[in-house]
């Protein structure tokens, strides 16, 4: 045995040493032997290996045999069967590409219509503000106005303006400055400004009843006599 | 009958009298009920002024056909021919949601004043801007 291949891997050539001792087959020959010979001869002393088991020689043969028999459409469609995995991929990365690049676009839509509706806030919150100042000179004068009140609506998407008045009770004479001042106010709104008006007596609540039970609990003052 | 569109003032004005009618039928006004009776007399008024807005050309389409209080009180101050009975409306209309949430009834002398001195002074302005009789 050459030296590199005894180091390379000393326990097989040990083992091929054993069987073969054990065998004693006679040596192959003819056309099946040649591979075995061809093997032998290029690795190892022939003298010394050419007794090696017709089965063993057999079965090289046949395994060789049926690699070559192997029909090479089988691994060429190996091949076809991953280019066509590996396209596929790469048209989806390209989608997924094209996805994030208008995802991306979308986002940037939508973060400027936030800054948008911000700023819309900022300017309906500044109407209202303004709409609120105006009733209160409408209506500070009415001696029997005692408290403007502001409330919002977020389902109706509106601001209520209480007045809270003290009169004689059921005597409607006295609200009607205070209407005629709503009405001059509705008049000079825009469309997209909705704002409400309601109008408390202190005189007609009941017993129990007080203007915190009635208004919702975020309510702002903004006036008080 | 005439042909009734929804939305119209045919409509309208067959609401407001069958609103009307129901008050009569059930004696509302003498009723110890009265809270209902300022809610009836309210949606008779509502509809008589919806019919006025409906007519009115020169308001947008939106308010000529107000989806809700809010915009209608809008299209109300600005329809000049409502000015006359428009501080009586939003009255009719404050006093039928204190009816409805805050309120058990009226006192019992309240509702005769309310109808002589706020309903019927603007009924009578709307039915003749309607050009309907007054009966």
């Amino acid at each position: 045995m050459p030296e590199s291949l005894a180091k390379k891997a000393p326990g097989i050539w040990k083992d091929l040493d054993s069987i073969l001792k054990k065998e004693q087959v006679s040596k192959p020959r003819g056309a099946e032997s040649e591979f075995a010979s061809y093997w032998i001869s290029e690795e190892v002393s022939h003298t010394r290996y050419e007794h090696l088991t017709r089965a063993l020689v057999q079965n090289w043969l046949e395994i060789r045999a049926k690699a070559r028999s192997l029909p090479s459409l089988e691994f060429r469609d190996d091949f076809t069967e991953l280019r066509g995995d590996a396209d596929l991929l790469r048209a989806k990365i390209e989608v997924l590409s094209k996805e994030l690049v208008s995802t991306k676009n979308r986002v940037q839509e939508l973060s400027q219509d936030v800054l948008k509706l911000r700023l819309g806030e900022k300017t309906e919150a500044s109407a209202v503000s303004e709409v609120c100042k105006a009733y209160i000179e409408e209506v500070k004068g009415l001696r029997v106005v005692r408290e403007v009140l502001l409330s919002r609506c977020e389902d109706d998407d509106v601001s209520i303006i209480w007045t809270i008045i003290e009169a004689p009770p059921f005597d409607d004479s006295l609200r009607i400055p205070i209407y005629e001042a709503q009405l001059k106010i509705l008049k000079s709104l825009k469309e997209d400004t909705l704002v409400d008006f309601h109008v408390l007596n202190l005189s007609e609540l009941l017993e129990n009843q007080s203007v915190e039970n009635i208004v919702p609990p975020d309510t702002d003052m903004l006036w008080q006599r | 009958m005439a042909a009734l569109t929804v939305g119209d003032t045919n409509f309208h004005v067959n609401k407001a009298e069958r609103n009307e009618q129901f008050y009569q039928a059930h004696d509302l006004g003498t009723s110890d009920f009265n809270e209902w009776a300022i809610v009836v007399l309210f949606y008779a008024s509502m509809h008589y002024v919806d019919a006025v807005l409906y007519q009115d050309t020169s308001l947008p389409l939106k308010m000529r056909n107000p989806k809700d209080h809010k915009v209608r009180n809008i299209a109300i101050s600005q329809c000049s021919q409502l000015n006359p009975i428009a501080p009586m409306y939003v009255d009719l209309r404050d006093r039928c949601w204190q009816a409805r949430y805050h309120i058990i009834s009226f006192p019992s002398n309240y509702l005769a004043k309310f109808e002589s001195r706020v309903f019927k002074p603007t009924r009578t302005y709307l039915r003749k801007a309607l050009g309907l009789a007054n009966q």
